[in-house]
């Protein structure tokens, strides 16, 4: 095509306001009529306020119970009595991961991840007691959850409601007269999109609006009040972005159908294989290409590993080597002669050791967690839920990378508070044999273990891909529909 | 058409088969039998592969642990064989592998395994929320009961694409995207009047139209994954592997039923294509995702299971408090931490320790057991309202059903963990037996050690529970077929 033909080719105006207004109007009023519409979003808005009152209570229960256990563990530490600091420190404490303040909106990985993790001597633990464990199968049909509602059911709703928003107009004829009276077919399209999106937003944001409220009303100990009203706003944009996207798809597969039915079954095809199919599909592959180790495998390693380590072992050759040098940083020959606890270094030694190996060991575990994720969410290209469920997550503070940073947080409490049993004993202890224990005072210099959810923009870090996916996604879709509506025939 | 026969019932017979054969002639003019047999082969060979991949490494898992054990024990007695030569001083208790007290807690604890059942990989069920093997010690129970795999809880969450997913949550799609304007497509096209006009009811054309895509449906499906579980070297054949692949085959046959009953009862409704399409998926959205998403919330709200980060401090509080009944927590400390000069044997300073140690596991036990029972009488009860609760979804019925046969389903990992508990009473006894007697252990108590084999349950047991079933799935799909029946005699032939 010649750039004369190009120009001489009459480009369609951008729409006049005063048209797609009147359209979206009418769409909009037509909408509202629909006995579809009525009884679908009757249920959808019954469905979220039943999960949004639902997940309210089971949260703030479940934050209830966790700090009240965190309070006793705590209390538990105090009450040690008194005893060797080593001892002390082998009792440890529980650490018990606080609800977040936006789990009711999506819980994310909660049902599956242990929560609770004991914080010993020697040892970084695995959390333990997945609350998935404590129900029956039926669980694994899914949450009554406000973001199963919203990433599931309003797609669907879209979809029903839109499905024959042009092979409608083209089998009742109407198509025929719109565009002989010079409607351009971008009008119609953005005309409907409005419409669709004024319909959406009134059923969405109130409970979006209500859950923004219901946030006001969060504990603040462990979050920044502001810094969650954030994550909740990013979450929606994600949902916005989403859904839009999904109306787009719906009103262009609609034009390029042949039929009402064709794109009826289209429509559903794609609801399908985005909600149920590619999820598990793609968990499949991301295992395959980063296999997740067994606990076996895991464990063995790190004990192979630990192995160069000396514990308690004192004919160990690394616990002679550092015997050796401390006797010759102190410039003594006999352990009896350092102005320091010997026992009590080497423990401490043998800790740090310890934190290096833990941290490669959970550090490569936790990077296949993150790749699993990634090859998850790269589908959303296609399949836009792949890219939304992380983001909603990541919002919700309720995805693996948050999980895993509680666990740093707790794994660094637990080596405060080995340090501060070993640097007493180094200190108190005498090197003559003879036993040493610490009263409480020594256990309350350990403050109470304190976690703040990260703040959203340290979370944006890692999740702006996925917006980005989404985007790119929905800008994709827009472009189809755009396209498909140029090409628009009445017949 | 082919002429009218005679006698009225020959005359249905081969009205049927006529209209039958007019379908296979459609199907092959519009091409669609490839795509769909292609499809079904698709999934089903996706499926299995997962099934085969997850049974794979849960094998690997098994062996894993067994060979972990095998090598621990293995030190324990080379070291056993060196301190009766002389040439092993154990530095203190711990390192000691006669001693009764720290063998029966560390080094040779036993790992009780569940063993896959021949038709595992079939359906992964609840088996990546369950080990395949609990880790027994004489330490108190809490210490194993609840231990988890290591798993990405995003993979947990997503759920696996395993055969029993396709064919609970797809094929239900499947069925209704192929059927649902069997009748309604030839009213809109106006083709239905003249076939009306014609001496052939309406009811046995609804009915060869959907017995024949039943056909496709299912001859493809149990054929692929006859064909596919075998050449991928599922053990299906192994033990009562045929006789649960027949009872899998007769459930998910009747699945397949009930799917095509709701379609025949929506056509005969009467109404358009695209209504038809809508009223399936909705019925679709209602059986498989509310109903069980309700009944998930209702058996939760029902019997919750009371807080675990409770249950954590109260087991603490138990122990310490047997603890200092027992004045153990010195001793444990001076167990670990302190050398004992006894040069093989058990010293009296070990003996001391060692059995205030298992008298406060024994004063503990009844305890945490008492404390761990509240949960689970809680998840018994929501397992047992669940069984009642699943005739209201097939879905849920199905799904239920297919992991009992594989083998996964809560059921089984309840009755693994309630013969764990035996077993680790047993195995409490022997070496708290031995350490209160001051007996140390030798080789050949090592080869005396208790040893756990999971009894399943007989094949026969497992088909009585599973009639109920069938029965569930058969009687809606009976009423449907009578309801459909009846409401297609009044179809309406004129296009609208």
């Amino acid at each position: 095509m010649s750039a004369i033909t190009e120009t001489a080719a009459p480009v369609p105006a951008l729409p006049p306001a005063g048209m797609v207004a009147t359209i979206a109007g009418k769409e909009f009023t037509e909408l509202l009529r629909d006995a579809r519409l009525k009884w679908a979003g009757g249920l959808i808005a019954v469905l979220m306020l039943t999960a949004l009152l639902l997940g309210w209570q089971q949260q703030q229960q479940l934050d209830r119970e966790r700090a009240a256990a965190s309070h006793t563990s705590y209390q538990q530490w105090l009450g040690q009595g008194e005893k060797n600091p080593h001892s002390a420190a082998h009792y440890g404490q529980y650490a018990f991961k606080p609800a977040s303040p936006l789990s009711f909106l999506d819980p994310g990985i909660n049902p599956y991840v242990g929560s609770a993790v004991w914080m010993e001597a020697h040892k970084q633990n695995e959390f333990r007691f997945r609350p998935a464990r404590d129900a029956t199968s039926l669980r694994r049909f899914g949450d009554l959850s406000i973001n199963f509602v919203w990433q599931v059911l309003s797609p669907l709703l879209i979809v029903l409601i839109t499905f024959n928003a042009f092979t409608g107009e083209r089998e009742r004829g109407t198509l025929r007269q719109l565009l002989s009276v010079g409607v351009q077919p971008a009008q119609l399209l953005v005309g409907k999109m409005t419409a669709i999106s004024a319909l959406l937003a009134i059923l969405l944001v109130p409970p979006m609006l209500m859950a923004m409220a219901m946030l006001f009303f969060v504990d603040e100990h462990h979050v920044d009040s502001l810094d969650i009203l954030g994550r909740s706003g990013l979450m929606f944009i994600g949902y916005a972005v989403y859904l839009a996207g999904f109306a787009l798809l719906s009103l262009g597969v609609s034009a390029a159908c042949g039929s009402s039915r064709k794109a009826l079954i289209v429509l559903l095809a794609f609801w399908v294989l985005n909600c149920f199919v590619a999820p598990r599909a793609i968990t499949d592959v991301a295992a395959r290409l980063a296999p997740t180790p067994s606990a076996v495998q895991f464990q063995s390693a790190l004990t192979q590993a630990k192995k160069a380590n000396f514990g308690h072992d004192e004919k160990h050759p690394a616990f002679i080597a550092f015997r050796d040098s401390v006797l010759a940083r102190y410039g003594v020959s006999r352990v009896e002669d350092l102005p320091v606890n010997f026992r009590a270094l080497s423990l401490n030694e043998d800790d740090e050791r310890g934190y290096r190996i833990y941290d490669e060991h959970y550090g490569r575990l936790w990077a296949i967690y993150l790749e699993q994720e990634r090859i998850r969410s790269l589908a959303g290209v296609l399949f836009p839920m792949a890219a939304l469920q992380p983001w909603s997550m990541a919002m919700a503070g309720t995805d693996i990378a948050q999980q895993n940073d509680f666990a740093t947080a707790a794994e660094r409490y637990r080596r405060e508070i080995q340090k501060a049993m070993a640097a007493d004993m180094i200190r108190n202890r005498p090197n003559d044999g003879s036993d040493y224990v610490a009263g409480p005072e020594l256990w309350a210099s350990i403050a109470p273990f304190e976690y703040r959810l990260p703040q959203a923009a340290s979370v944006l870090g890692n999740q702006w891909r996925n917006l980005l996916l989404l985007l790119v996604w929905a800008a994709m879709i827009g472009g189809f529909a755009l396209t498909v509506v140029r090409r628009l025939r009445p017949t | 058409m082919s002429m009218p026969a005679p006698t009225d019932r020959p005359v249905a017979v081969s009205l049927f088969r006529d209209a039958f054969a007019l379908e296979r002639r459609l199907f092959r003019a519009e091409r669609l039998m490839p795509v769909i047999v292609a499809m079904l082969f698709c999934a089903i060979a996706y499926a299995i592969a997962n099934g085969v991949a997850w049974q794979d490494r849960q094998n690997t898992l098994l062996a894993s642990a067994q060979l972990e054990e095998r090598a621990r024990l293995d030190e324990q007695l080379g070291k056993l064989a060196d301190m009766q030569e002389g040439r092993y001083t154990p530095p203190s208790a711990f390192q000691n592998p006669r001693s009764p007290l720290w063998v029966g807690l560390r080094h040779a604890a036993t790992y009780a395994a569940l063993p896959p059942s021949p038709l595992a990989v079939s359906a992964i069920g609840q088996s990546d929320l369950n080990p395949p093997y609990v880790l027994v010690s004489a330490d108190t129970r809490e210490s194993f009961a609840l231990n988890d795999e290591i798993e990405n809880p995003g993979n947990l969450l997503a759920g696996r694409f395993d055969l029993s997913f396709f064919i609970v949550f797809l094929l239900p799609l499947v069925i209704v995207s192929l059927s649902y304007n069997v009748l309604s497509s030839e009213r809109e096209q106006g083709t239905l009047a003249m076939v009306a006009s014609n001496p052939v009811r309406i009811a046995v054309l609804m009915w060869a139209k959907l017995g024949y895509r039943a056909g496709l449906v299912l001859l493809p499906l149990v054929a692929f994954t006859l064909l596919l579980l075998l050449s991928m070297g599922a053990p299906v054949l192994q033990a009562d592997g045929p006789l649960r692949l027949l009872v899998w085959l007769l459930v998910v046959l009747a699945y397949v039923g009930f799917w095509f009953a709701v379609t025949a009862a929506v056509t005969s409704l009467g109404k358009g294509s695209a209504q038809n399409a809508l009223i399936l998926v909705s019925t679709w959205i209602v059986l498989v995702l509310v109903v069980p998403t309700l009944g998930s919330v209702a058996v939760e709200l029902a019997y919750p299971v009371p807080s675990r980060a409770e249950m954590i401090n109260t087991l603490r509080e138990v122990k310490n408090d047997s603890a200092r009944e027992a004045d153990a927590n010195a001793a444990r400390y001076a167990i670990e931490h302190e050398s004992a000069d006894n040069g093989g044997a058990v010293s009296e300073k070990d003996y001391k320790t060692a059995s205030q140690r298992v008298m406060m596991v024994k004063l503990a036990s009844d305890r945490i057991a008492a404390t761990m029972a509240v949960h689970e009488r809680q998840i018994a009860s929501q397992r047992d309202t669940t069984a009642w609760l699943r005739f209201l979804s097939p879905a849920v019925l199905l799904q239920d059903t297919l992991n009992e046969i594989a083998g996964t389903s809560d059921r089984r990992y309840a009755d693994f963990a309630r013969q764990v508990d035996d077993f680790h009473r047993s195995w409490q006894g022997y070496f708290n037996d031995r350490v209160l007697a001051n007996r140390p252990l030798d080789a050949a108590d090592y080869a005396q050690f208790p040893r756990f084999a999971y009894q399943p349950e007989s094949a026969g047991v497992l088909i009585g529970r599973i009639l109920p079933t069938l029965l569930g799935l058969l009687l809606p799909m009976l009423v449907l077929v009578v309801v459909a029946s009846r409401g297609v005699a009044r179809y309406p032939v004129d296009a609208r």
